[in-house]
């Protein structure tokens, strides 16, 4: 049996940023098709993990205590390495600010 | 300036053109609150605003509450405004009404203490409401410039789609009412907290850079000094749940909608800004008291970004028990295309930017023909919504409650 080829894409908002906005599902090994802002593909990320539409997907490697930057903005660090591919959420980033 | 087509409002006998004809019955402190809904109960248009005001709050919280009860008074929206008390109030029912009929509107006010009894407030009270209805009922629209126009600008619900869709499309709107003129409000001054810099940056005057800044730090210093950890608070559990991270993720994603122009100023909850232009208003994102503020300090209508997520299933006004506020129309946008089956509870759905469908350029060219057709009279979903509920519209209180 032939399995469903996953392709979920993500938005990359600004070209500096280290994550993407996923916009489709993502499980474990599917390849997201990064995209830009004019929805353009601009390469790919392997998923390591499932990923919920409109969270986020490193990538690049981002080390514990770099910041995380979205928008072209630091949004927080990394409490812990970050690698491409992994979900970027709570788990794994805190506010640089309130915390 | 850029032009842009003129609006049709009501013209009012000083000051901006209002969009509705409302008849606001406004009591001075929270004793007087029946009076207010006894007086407005069963005539159309008239709205009882009722609040939280007690009589034991300190002078600066005193003084913000007296000037946001002129200022709801002044708002361009109010057609008549009827200003009741008991006449013991910490507040005095004369002295409001005085201040708002400085404007040329019709003001009466009417207290327990002038009027000799309770009952006699509400005979005379619906005897001059339903004057006044008929007043503002032979009032016509008249071509009035866009620059007359106030926005209030608030994102609720928000997840990681509002900063792609909604905000950025009320970004462009913003940059050009602003353009245009118009007046636009931003506040939640809590959800500036990463993003001060960018508005900052942005500011008209150095006088103007230092305030963005200092309204910032007072916040995250009362926030910090509680000792309390924010996180799961501020972002709530529902925007954690929508993919956002940080405080910082969140207020990167909402200052989109406040456009790209400089910032005109900074005022303090229950004021009302001197001059047109972009405008912060210090408040914390606590929607009763947003409106209140929002409608004190002039602004005729209100463009609410929702995200999606759990928020985006309420039908009525997210943070309220109720479908509006009639002194300041609400349109809602939605974001998150996983809503679109709710899309019917929004005035505007801005999706499609999310599966590339429609360019941000295009949602903006919508949603300001949204505004302009609302500022027209084109009733907003919520001005439809059935409301069995009352709200308790919050006064912003600083200091002590003795």
């Amino acid at each position: 049996m032939k399995e469903a080829i996953h392709q979920p894409r993500a938005l990359v908002l600004t070209e500096t940023d280290g994550v993407a906005i996923l916009l489709d599902p993502a499980i474990g090994g599917d390849t997201i098709v990064l995209l830009d802002s004019g929805f353009g593909s601009i390469g790919n990320v392997e998923a390591r993990e499932p990923i919920e539409p409109f969270h986020k997907v490193a990538i690049r490697k981002i080390d514990a205590g770099d910041s995380v930057v979205k928008l072209g903005e630091t949004i927080g660090r990394a409490s812990c390495s970050i690698a491409r591919g992994d979900h970027v959420h709570v788990h794994n980033v805190v506010s640089a600010r309130l915390s | 300036m850029m032009h842009e087509q003129p609006f049709k409002g009501f013209r009012r006998a000083e000051g901006r053109a209002g969009i509705r004809n409302c008849l606001l019955v406004l009591p001075v402190g929270q004793c007087a609150n029946e009076l207010a809904l006894a007086c407005a109960s069963g005539i159309s248009g008239a709205f009882p605003l009722l609040h939280t005001q007690p009589c034991a709050h300190l002078g600066e919280d005193n003084a913000a509450a007296r000037s946001c009860l002129v200022g709801l008074g002044r708002n361009p929206n109010a057609a008549a405004v009827l200003v009741v008390g008991i006449g013991c109030d910490s507040i005095s029912a004369d002295g409001i009404a005085e201040e708002i009929a400085s404007t040329g509107k019709p003001v009466e006010w009417l207290t327990v203490s002038s009027c000799g009894d309770w009952n006699t407030v509400i005979e005379r009270g619906r005897a001059w409401l339903a004057t006044q209805q008929k007043a503002a009922a032979s009032l016509r629209r008249e071509e009035v410039p866009c620059s007359d126009l106030a926005l209030g600008i608030k994102c609720g619900g928000s997840d990681a789609t509002s900063a792609v869709a909604g905000n950025a499309a009320i970004g462009q709107a913003v940059d050009r009412l602003v353009g245009a003129g118009g007046t636009v409000i931003f506040s939640e001054t809590t959800e500036l907290i990463g993003a001060e810099h960018l508005l900052m940056a942005r500011a008209a005057t150095p006088s103007v850079r230092n305030e963005i800044r200092a309204v910032v730090r007072r916040v995250e210093d009362s926030i910090l000094a509680t000792g309390v950890d924010p996180r799961g608070t501020q972002p709530t559990p529902g925007n954690i749940a929508g993919g956002l991270t940080t405080l910082e993720e969140k207020s990167l994603g909402g200052v989109i909608k406040t456009g790209s122009g400089p910032i005109a100023g900074v005022f303090a909850w229950g004021a009302w800004p001197e001059r047109n232009g972009l405008h912060l208003m210090d408040c914390p994102a606590n929607v009763p008291q947003l409106l209140l503020g929002w409608a004190a300090a002039g602004a005729q209508l209100l463009v609410f970004s929702v995200g999606g997520g759990l928020p985006a299933r309420i039908p009525s006004l997210i943070g309220t028990n109720v479908g509006g506020f009639p002194l300041l129309p609400i349109l809602k946008i939605l974001s998150n295309p996983r809503d679109r089956d709710v899309s019917a509870t929004f005035d505007l759905d801005a999706s499609g930017v999310l599966d590339g469908r429609e360019s941000v350029d295009h949602v903006a060219i919508r949603l300001w023909d949204r505004i302009a057709a609302t500022a027209d009279g084109e009733p907003t979903y919520l001005e439809d919504y059935p409301a069995p509920a009352v709200q308790m519209w919050e006064m912003l209180v600083r200091g002590p409650t003795i």
